[in-house]
């Protein structure tokens, strides 16, 4: 496979955005462990990578031979049908959100030691490794490895880790990390030399080498050399209180976790042993990851790997990778994509030049339930526990069915077992119980004893309530509702009432025991030794788990497969990886797994517009001018004088020291209001239930990561999640009033810093988007009412409620699809990829402007329809009265009177609805840029909303009613400088 | 100079005699509030015609289940996204009756597309008044007679199907039905509290339309969207989708008072001011 073809092919696979997704990925970026072979053998002399010739030349880097190790792993890809590539190329691709940048540490898979395509354990980093008696593991390093900083990589590393970190009372504050301990013991560790360490349990630890080949491995060693600036035991005290206090760390303990996530990837100083090295600090929209040039794997003809140079990772909103990849946006699409957007991938695949292919699923079964063996409630543990009950269940499920409706009856009707692969796959567990045979799930069912049924049909539990399982479903994958919909159909059949809770939002209760779920729905990870992870409690007559409802994967379209590009590195990161180390939860583990709402849990909100006090102007012309906040007007009284009598002009001359006063007091309720809203805004953030750390500890657990409860202690303490609520809330409304907004969970950063331009891009998006609504609404609105009743005005109502009826999200979805065909406008962002991070220049804001009329047009859209309608109502309101009529009897010409009067009284709203416009405008804006994926605050508000990132949200929600709240002083201050009809509050009161 | 003889008549003066009004002034200025509404409302072409809709939309309401063609979750699995019907009344130059033709369905193996031929030479006439998919009309009385059935062995989907082959137009009938009435008891509530709240406000002034202002303002600048997301986190699991969307409308028509209670409020201050409040007695 040659580079040059790498620029356009995407291979498409109908892959779910999971990282149990990634071994077909890895297959495709070529990372095949059954290619390496150990041992410098067959290595031809090395080969200076191109792009990196020039820093050589200039003395920058040091030569090939120079940074490659000693000894470094030789890949053979004719091994696995492939030829040796050469170096060159860029990869684009997509994320649905910016934590997937840690995909990369598992696309690249340089582990100690990884699997491969046998699922077996071999060196990687390592050189080679012995075990003895399974409990004293001898790990030899490569002569000469480097960081990618070009440090040596050497047993000093691997000491840091244990010593420093592990065995460091304050560090370890909650105990060291699970998986180090057997029986509750560490091991002891050895520097032997340079290249060599061990470590040695007192009993045998057949986890280790599975942890540390993990997808998400676990990590012994750590760049010593750059987190000692971040140890008090190395660092100048000095220096080190200054980081803490730059970075807003709590502690040094903070911050040496921050700046040391090497599966997370989020530090760009981190020193890494990965073959791609991330070069942009969070938060960004573009990630670049560039060629780490002391990696330490070759091809045969010493070509030093990757052999792709750069990868660059757009950050979008998941919903739209298949569009955009369907555009072109993407040059290598795995994650993001999935069956059902096959023909949509298709059709753009000969305009944009890609190729789609069938991928493989690397889990057992597309969906899964897992009823709760350890639910709560007595009665209905013991019908979870009759495995005949179980069976029942799973007869029930028309799995054909599904295949047909859902997966184009290209899936295989399954349980949810591992792959045929597998050594450890047997084929009649793939189809055990696994038939739909609805008499059969009767029949069992009234032998479980559950005779009794209610009038709908729905059998009765031994206790007499009816047989409801609820599945907690994210409800935003349509797959997935779809699947249970079926299920729940089907399962009528049998007597058993299905109820689905989509969950807006993950609300996984931590440690309260407390659900209402009685089945998970888990997706699926491969286990493939599931067979010993056999529950105690799961009744022993079945062998395995018994996931009732299990969709099999779609078939693979195995023909000969091209890769991608020849590339560096091993395959294996078996996602099963996770599911081989010790990572065997008994099922009621699933307990907090909850649904999993994740990357694309979007909130469906329902989009209500608001249109303060205009529904009574429409509805009734008479309530033209509205008082608002303090001040009172006139209503239709109107005594409109052509000159200001000396009456009007005294109180306007007296109005002067009123308006001081007047702004004094709205001043002061305005920092009232904004209090009073502080407090709601952290009531309602606390309201679901949970917080930041059990939603995010949920999340991994759904992706099958293991979660350290010492670390969780950890960030709870840091996060002061410990404390209680009032407390919280008071640091936070401190800081608040002290310009400090907090710190984000998520990011791991202070907000402000989160934040950053996104505000701006935020704050000019909002205000052209009043601009155009001004500058529509008015001409339009003046047209509609001074031709009242005419075709035109007829046509414009109707525009203007179509622009109120339709949905903002599908408009945005239009008008992105129109303005990538005809202007060929990269769809979704403010700008071009390009220009993601780049400084401003004249090209960054053409590519600013050529994206930003469709957010524009789609969040004003709805306003201005309103304001049409409200200036017409108000402008015919005016038209009708006496002074109008006098003036044409005096013959002023149309246009000279229409100008001269009524106009200006009919502006009145425009000014007015400053106030009421803000918020709508604002919270329009975040769900239209949740769905165009628009660097403004809208998506990360959903996200910090999603996620419970307490202060993040709660910031953000307080500059918008901020935003609201000013809006609504300004309309009033200019009302009552604009309207003299209007009385300032305390003015007069008769 | 003589003086101008100002003449003045000592008759009995009707002013009604002098103008007098034709017929259709006299109509206009003796007719009721509600008249008056009515004949300005039938000048608006626009909103009779919706007003009309809306009506026949309500009409539909009690007898949504007979007029369905199919009932609510009837799937057809080997009609999965198929286009709409249209309803034909001349085949190959003759009458018989309102029909449609039978679609073949064809997956593209290639795409993945599935796609939909109909075959023009067969018709199939629709029924009416027959007997389909089985009901409980509001409920209560099981029923299976529907307006317009599908042809014998073949299907109708005017709107076509969803992504399950359920009948578009079936649902659509059935969930107007809850879109149509739901929203009434939001607005109700909202409306009782708009007029209340904001009736208290301008009436009584002072302290109570203090307290009145503040509240209105900070539920105005409360950001909905966190407040969505919380409530749906907060509605019981149990309940079916349409006491959720009842519950949902319920509580925003308690949150969606501060627009109107304002104008209700302002309306009032100002009638107070009104010269004939002003002249009123004591």
């Amino acid at each position: 496979m040659t580079m040059t073809t790498f620029a356009t092919p995407a291979g498409a696979m109908p892959t779910r955005c999971h990282l149990a997704q990634l071994a077909t990925m890895l297959a495709l970026v070529a990372l095949v462990a059954g290619w390496l072979q150990a041992g410098v053998a067959g290595a031809a002399t090395l080969v200076e990578t191109p792009t990196l010739a020039g820093a050589v030349a200039a003395g920058e880097l040091p030569p090939v031979t120079e940074r490659v190790p000693a000894e470094p792993l030789v890949v053979d890809l004719s091994g696995a049908g492939l030829s040796p590539g050469r170096h060159g190329g860029e990869i684009d691709t997509l994320f649905g959100r910016a934590k997937d940048i840690r995909i990369m540490t598992v696309y690249g898979y340089a582990r100690l030691v990884g699997y491969d395509r046998n699922l077996d354990i071999v060196p990687d980093i390592l050189k080679a490794y012995e075990v003895e008696e399974g409990r004293i593991f001898t790990f030899h390093l490569r002569q000469g490895h480097k960081w990618s900083d070009g440090a040596p990589f050497t047993a000093e590393d691997f000491r840091y880790y244990f010593e420093d970190m592990v065995l460091n009372e304050e560090f370890s504050e909650e105990g060291p990390p699970g998986e180090l301990l057997v029986n509750g013991r560490l091991p002891k560790f050895e520097v032997i030399d340079e290249t060599t360490v061990r470590y040695t349990w007192d009993d045998p630890n057949p986890n280790f080498l599975a942890q540390l080949a993990g997808a998400s491995p676990l990590y012994i060693y750590r760049p010593s050399h750059y987190l000692k600036q971040f140890h008090p035991k190395y660092a100048f005290h000095e220096q080190l209180e200054a980081a803490i206090k730059a970075a807003k760390a709590r502690s040094w303990r903070a911050l040496h976790y921050k700046k040391d996530r090497q599966y997370e990837n989020d530090n760009p100083d981190l020193p890494t042993l990965e073959p791609w090295v991330n070069t942009t600090a969070s938060p960004s929209e573009r990630f670049v990851f560039r060629r780490n040039p002391y990696f330490h794997r070759i091809d045969i003809n010493g070509r030093q790997l990757p052999y792709v140079d750069e990868i660059d990772a757009v950050i979008t909103n998941g919903r739209l990778i298949p569009v955009k990849t369907g555009a072109g946006d993407s040059t290598l699409q795995a994650r993001g994509l999935e069956f059902k957007n096959y023909t949509v991938l298709k059709s753009g695949a000969t305009r944009n030049g890609y190729d789609v292919r069938l991928w493989r699923s690397g889990r057992g079964s597309q969906l899964a339930l897992f009823p709760n063996l350890n639910v709560e409630d007595p009665v209905w543990r013991a019908v979870m526990r009759d495995a005949r009950f179980r069976r029942a269940l799973s007869l029930g499920i028309n799995r054909r069915e599904i295949n047909q409706v859902v997966f184009y009856g290209l899936g295989v009707e399954s349980n949810n077992t591992v792959l045929e692969e597998s050594p450890l796959f047997r084929p009649e567990l793939r189809t055990r119980f696994a038939t739909f045979d609805p008499a059969e799930a009767n029949r069992l069912l009234d032998e479980v004893g559950l005779m009794a049924r209610d009038s709908r049909g729905t059998r009765l539990l031994p206790d007499g309530r009816p047989l409801e399982i609820v599945v907690e479903t994210a409800g935003e994958d349509l797959n997935e509702s779809d699947i249970l919909e079926l299920i729940t159909d089907s399962w009528r059949e049998i007597g058993v009432r299905l109820l689905t809770k989509a969950l807006g939002r993950q609300s996984a209760p931590a440690g309260d025991g407390r659900r209402d779920a009685d089945v998970d729905l888990v997706r699926p990870r491969e286990r493939h030794r599931d067979a010993d992870a056999e529950p105690q409690g799961a009744g022993a007559d079945q062998r395995r788990p018994a996931p009732v409802a299990a969709m099999g994967h779609p078939r693979a379209d195995t023909g000969p497969q091209r890769r991608g590009a020849g590339r560096s590195g091993r395959r294996g990161a078996q996602p099963a990886a996770r599911g081989l180390g010790g990572d065997h939860r008994p099922r009621g583990a699933h307990q907090d797994l909850g649904a999993h709402a994740r990357d694309q849990r979007r909130a469906a909100v329902h989009h209500r517009h608001r249109h303060g006090g205009a529904a009574t102007d429409r509805g009734q012309p008479g309530a033209a001018q509205r008082a608002r906040g303090g001040l009172v007007d006139l209503g239709t009284r109107c005594v409109l004088r052509h000159l200001p009598s000396r009456q009007l002009l005294a109180r306007r001359r007296g109005g002067g020291r009123l308006m001081l006063k007047f702004v004094a007091k709205r001043l002061v309720t305005m920092a009232m209001t904004l209090l009073v809203i502080s407090a709601l805004v952290f009531v309602i953030i606390q309201l679901p239930e949970g917080d930041y750390l059990s939603n995010y500890v949920a999340n991994l657990q759904a992706q099958g990561e293991t979660v350290d409860s010492a670390k969780i202690e950890f960030l709870k303490k840091q996060y002061g999640l410990d404390r209680p609520l009032i407390a919280q809330y008071a640091t936070w409304v401190i800081g608040l009033a002290q310009g400090d907004l907090g710190y984000s969970f998520e990011y791991d950063q202070p907000v402000a810093a989160v934040v950053g331009d996104r505000l701006w891009l935020s704050m000019i998006l909002n205000v052209l988007t009043v601009i155009f609504i001004y500058a529509v609404a008015f001409p339009i609105g003046v047209y509609s009412a001074t031709h009242k009743y005419s075709f035109g005005d007829y046509g414009i109502t109707l525009l203007g409620f179509l622009g109120i009826a339709v949905p903002n999200f599908l408009l945005a979805l239009i008008l992105l699809y129109l303005a990538n065909v005809w202007f060929g406008t990269s769809i979704g962002g403010l700008m071009d990829p390009d220009y993601i991070d780049q400084p401003w220049s004249i090209g960054k804001a053409m590519s600013v402007l050529e994206h930003i009329w469709v957010p524009v047009v789609v969040i004003g859209t709805a306003g201005t329809a309103g304001m049409i309608r409200r200036l017409r109502a108000n402008l015919l309101d005016e038209l009708q009265k006496q002074y109008v009529v006098t003036g044409r009897a005096k013959g002023l010409p149309e246009g000279r009177l229409l100008r001269k009067y009524p106009l200006r009284m009919a502006l009145n709203p425009f000014v007015a609805d400053i106030g009421n416009l803000l918020p709508q405008i604002v919270s329009g804006s975040v769900i239209v840029s949740a769905v165009m994926s628009l660097p403004t605050t809208g998506p990360m508000l959903l996200d910090a909303l999603q996620s419970q990132d307490m202060y993040l949200a709660g910031s953000f929600l307080m500059f918008l009613a901020a935003l609201t709240v000013v809006g609504m002083f300004i309309s009033d201050v200019l009302l009552a400088v604009l309207d003299p009809r209007i009385r300032l509050e305390g003015g007069v009161r008769r | 100079m003589s003086e101008l003889v100002h003449h003045v008549s000592d008759r009995p003066f009707n002013p009604a005699a002098v103008e007098a009004m034709t017929p259709e002034q006299e109509r206009y200025f003796l007719a009721s509030q509600w008249r008056l509404m009515w004949w300005k409302f039938r000048r608006h072409r626009l909103a009779v015609l919706a007003g009309l809709i809306l009506l026949l939309s309500y009409a539909t309401i009690p007898v949504t289940e007979v007029l369905a063609p199919y009932a609510l979750s009837t799937r057809h699995t080997e009609f999965i996204f198929a286009p709409p019907q249209s309803v034909h009344l001349f085949h190959e130059g003759r009458l018989v009756g309102p029909y449609v033709h039978p679609l073949t369905y064809r997956l593209d193996m290639e795409t993945l597309k599935r796609e939909y031929t109909e075959d023009k030479s067969v018709a199939q006439p629709l029924r009416f008044l027959c007997l389909g998919d089985s009901y409980e009309l509001w409920g209560l009385i099981p029923g299976r007679l529907h307006l317009i059935c599908p042809p014998e062995n073949g299907t109708f989907f005017l709107l076509g199907t969803d992504r399950l082959g359920r009948d578009m137009a079936s649902r659509m009938l059935y969930g107007g039905r809850i879109s149509l009435t739901v929203g009434l008891v939001g607005i109700t509530i909202s409306f009782l509290l708009d007029i209340t709240i904001g009736g208290f406000a301008g009436y009584l002034g002072g302290f109570v339309d203090h307290v009145v202002q503040r509240m209105t303002e900070v539920i105005r600048s409360l950001p909905e969207l966190p407040l969505w997301m919380a409530l749906s986190a907060a509605l019981p699991v149990t309940w079916s989708p349409l006491l959720v969307y009842f519950g949902i409308t319920i509580i925003l028509g308690l949150l969606d008072w501060p627009g109107l209670a304002r104008a209700v409020r302002s309306k009032l201050l100002a009638l107070r001011e009104e010269d004939y409040a002003a002249s009123r007695p004591g």
